[in-house]
C-alpha cells in the first residue's frame, strides 16, 4: 500500500539508537526543530544497518522527498536540496538524544 | 516400489508426497475430494442459535481437540476475488482432514454473528462468549489485518511507535500485553493466522490448506538448518543444539549472492537469528560494521520443504500494510510450503552470548518443542511460559517480546505426530461435559501475594507522581488525556514510570527512573 509522498526539511544527524535491542546501531535522523520529534530516515535501496547513502549529508540542512512508513521511518526517495552548509556543530547543540 | 516422478527418489508405501523433493506422488489419493464426507456435527454460527450449535459441536469432539476457524468472509473473498462456494468447499475438505489428525475445527464467519466487527475488542468479546460455552484449544485466523484486525499496543520500550499482535486473541485481554496479570498459557487458546494480501490469488491461498492436510504430522525426519549473524553465533548455537548435532551457518560467511550449495534445499525446520528491518525485505548478517544481505523472501520459493520457520530478526514477521510475497518473508514462506512461521512484528531483543533473553527464549524454546513433536501452538505456549517464568516481574523488553512474537499458519500443525500424543487434555470434554473456558486474565496466587506489596508500591508511586507533577508535566489540561505506566528495566533492575500525554496536538512523553526504595535517578521529557 503506497503512502502519500511528502517533503521534509531539517538537519540530518547520525545517532546511536535502539540501545539494548537486536537493532542497536547508528542511524540517520532528521532534526526538524525543537518542537518536532526527530524522524528516523532510510534512503530507499540502501543497506538499513549501514545507511551509507545519507552519510554525505551528515550534519547538513536538507530537503527530503519520500514517504512515511507505518512504523514511523521516513523512506527517502530523493534529497531535493542541501544547503551545502555544515551545521554539524549547531545540530549537536540542539539535537536531543533519541530515547533508548 | 514407487518412485518420485520429479526427482526419482523412492516413495514410502502410501506416501502422498515425496519426502526428498516434496512433489505430490502420482498415485496419491487426493487431499480434497469434490464430495466431502459429512461431519458428524456441524457448527452453524448464526446470530440466533450459534451458542447451542457450538455447544453441541464441542460435545462431539470425542478424543479430538476442539478448534475454531474465524474470518470475515466477505472481506476475505473480496481480497481473494473468489466466490463463497469455493472457499466453503475448500474449508469443508480441510476440516475433514483436520479431524483425521486430531482437531475438530468449526468455521465461523464473524460477520454472520451480527454484532461482531473485525476489530480486536469486538472479536475478543465474542470469543469470551465462545469459551464460556466451550473453549477451543486452537484458534485459526484467516486473512491479514484488513480481514481480522491485529491489536496495536503502545511500545513499552519506546524503540517502536507501537507493537502489533495477535496475543489478545489468546489471552482474551485487549488492555495490554500483560496488564499486571500472569496468564495461564497452558489453558490459553493457541492462535495462528494465515496472512493474506490484496491481489492474492485464491489458488495460492488454497495451496496452504492442501499442503497442511498432506504434510502435518507426517514429517519422517527432521532436517534442521540455522543461519545466524556472526555476532550472535554463540547464542544461536546454544539454541540450535536443541534440534541439531551441527552448528548454525553464519553471515558474513554466508551472503545472499553466494548461497549456492550453502542452503540445504530440503531443510524442513529453519532457524534464523539475523538482522531485520522495517525498511527492507532482506535479513542481514553482521560482523562489526559490515551487514551483508543474508536471506531474502524469495529464497523460500526455492526451498523444497520449508515447513517450519522460526526467526528472531527484528520485523521478522512483518506483513501489515499489504506487503506481498516479495516484500515479506512470512507471506513468502506461507505461500511456499511453510506450515507454521514464528516471528516478530517489531524490533526484537536478545543477547550475543548464552544465556539468552527475550527473542532467544521464545524462539529457542519453540524450535526445541517443535522438534519434540509439539504442535506449533503448543510450542509457542511453552515459549511464552518460559518467557514469563521469572518471579521478579517482566521488564519492558520482555513485555514487548510477549506481544510481538506471533504464530502464522494453522496452530495445530506439527512435525511428527508419533512423537507426542495426548497433549491438551485440558481442552477436551471430560465425561461428556463441555470444556469450559477461563476468559478473563487468569487469577493466580502471584497476584494475591503482590497485593501485599501494593501498598508500598503505591507510596513510592505517589512520591514519583508528586515529583513529575512539580518538575516534568504541564500544570493544566492533560489530566484527562494522560496515560501512566510503570516498567521494570532489565539491565539496571530499576523502574521507569512513563507519562504519555498531549501538549497541543503533539504527543509527549515524560519518564522518571527510580529504584525500589523510591529514589529518583533520572527524569526526562520528550522534545
Amino acid at each position: 500500500m503506497e503512502n502519500e509522498n511528502q517533503n521534509l526539511d531539517g538537519v540530518i544527524v547520525y545517532l546511536l539508537a535502539h540501545q539494548g535491542s537486536k537493532s542497536e546501531g547508528v542511524y540517520p535522523f532528521l532534526y526538524q526543530g525543537r518542537d518536532k520529534q526527530m524522524v528516523k530516515l532510510f534512503l530507499k535501496g540502501d543497506n538499513p544497518f549501514e545507511n551509507k547513502g545519507l552519510l554525505v549529508y551528515d550534519g547538513k540542512k536538507v530537503k527530503l522527498s519520500g514517504t512515511l512508513s507505518r512504523t514511523g521511518t521516513f523512506v527517502v526517495e530523493s534529497v531535493i536540496s542541501d544547503a551545502q552548509e555544515d551545521v554539524n556543530q549547531e545540530a549537536s547543540k540542539v539535537a536531543p538524544e533519541p530515547e533508548a | 516400489m514407487a518412485f518420485c516422478e520429479q526427482c526419482g527418489a523412492k516413495l514410502s508405501p502410501g506416501a502422498r508426497f515425496c519426502e526428498e523433493c516434496g512433489a505430490l506422488a502420482e498415485d496419491a489419493p487426493p487431499a480434497f475430494s469434490a464430495s466431502v464426507p459429512e461431519q458428524r456435527s456441524v457448527c452453524k454460527f448464526t446470530p440466533s442459535s450459534w451458542q447451542r450449535s457450538w455447544k453441541e459441536f464441542a460435545q462431539h469432539v470425542g478424543e479430538n481437540d476442539l478448534g475454531l476457524i474465524i474470518t470475515c468472509e466477505a472481506a476475505l473473498l473480496k481480497q481473494l476475488k473468489a466466490p463463497s462456494a469455493k472457499l466453503k468447499s475448500m474449508l469443508e475438505g480441510f476440516i475433514v482432514h483436520s479431524s483425521k489428525r486430531g482437531v475438530n475445527y468449526a468455521y465461523c464467519d464473524l460477520e454472520q454473528i451480527g454484532y461482531v466487527r473485525s476489530d480486536p475488542k469486538s472479536i475478543v468479546k465474542f470469543l469470551k462468549e465462545v469459551v464460556d460455552i466451550a473453549r477451543p484449544k486452537y484458534l485459526f485466523i484467516l486473512g491479514n489485518e484488513e480481514i481480522v484486525d491485529v491489536i496495536a499496543w503502545e511500545d513499552p520500550t519506546a524503540d517502536d511507535n507501537e507493537v502489533e499482535s495477535d496475543l489478545c486473541y489468546s489471552t482474551l485481554d485487549t488492555e495490554s500485553p500483560v496488564n499486571g496479570q500472569k496468564y495461564d498459557f497452558d489453558s490459553a487458546m493457541r492462535v495462528g493466522r494465515l496472512p493474506t494480501h490484496p491481489g492474492e490469488a485464491f489458488g495460492d491461498f488454497e495451496k496452504y490448506f492442501k499442503m497442511v492436510s498432506e504434510c502435518s504430522g507426517k514429517i519422517g525426519e527432521i532436517r534442521p538448518y540455522g543461519l545466524s549473524a556472526l555476532v550472535w553465533q554463540d547464542e544461536s548455537n546454544d539454541e540450535y543444539r536443541a534440534i541439531s548435532h551441527g552448528e548454525v551457518d553464519v553471515s558474513p560467511d554466508v551472503v545472499l549472492g553466494d548461497m549456492s550449495g550453502r542452503l540445504p534445499m530440503n531443510a524442513n525446520l529453519l532457524f534464523f537469528n539475523l538482522h531485520g528491518s522495517d525498511a527492507a525485505e532482506h535479513w542481514y548478517g553482521q560482523e562489526g560494521g559490515d551487514y551483508p544481505e543474508a536471506f531474502s523472501p524469495q529464497l523460500f520459493g526455492q526451498m523444497k520443504n520449508p515447513y517450519f520457520v522460526a526467526v528472531e530478526a527484528c520485523y521478522g514477521a512483518k506483513y501489515l500494510g499489504g506487503l506481498t510475497e516479495g516484500e515479506s518473508s512470512v507471506v513468502s514462506a506461507m505461500q511456499n510450503k511453510c506450515m507454521a512461521f514464528l516471528g516478530s512484528s517489531r524490533i526484537a531483543y536478545g543477547t550475543p552470548q548464552p544465556v539468552g533473553c527475550c527473542a532467544d527464549v521464545v524462539v529457542g524454546t519453540y524450535i526445541k518443542r517443535l522438534a519434540d513433536g509439539d504442535t506449533a501452538g503448543d510450542a509457542l505456549a511453552e515459549s511464552r511460559k518460559e518467557l514469563c517464568r521469572k518471579t521478579d516481574g517482566m521488564d519492558d523488553s520482555e513485555v514487548k517480546t510477549l506481544a510481538e512474537f506471533s504464530l502464522y499458519g494453522d496452530p495445530s500443525v506439527r512435525m511428527n505426530a508419533s512423537k507426542k500424543k495426548g497433549i491438551g487434555k485440558l481442552f477436551k470434554g471430560l465425561g461428556g461435559s463441555v470444556p469450559k473456558g477461563l476468559h478473563i486474565p487468569m487469577p493466580d496466587v502471584r497476584n494475591a501475594v503482590e497485593m501485599a506489596l501494593a501498598e508500598v508500591d503505591a507510596k513510592i508511586e505517589a512520591v514519583i507522581d508528586d515529583y513529575a507533577a512539580k518538575h516534568l508535566l504541564p500544570s493544566k489540561g492533560v489530566a484527562d488525556d494522560m496515560t501512566q505506566r510503570v516498567y521494570r528495566m532489565k539491565r539496571s533492575g530499576r523502574f521507569q514510570k512513563v507519562y504519555s500525554y498531549r501538549a497541543g496536538n503533539l504527543p509527549q512523553v515524560a519518564k522518571v527512573y527510580f529504584d525500589g526504595q523510591g529514589r529518583i535517578h533520572k527524569a526526562i521529557v520528550s522534545k
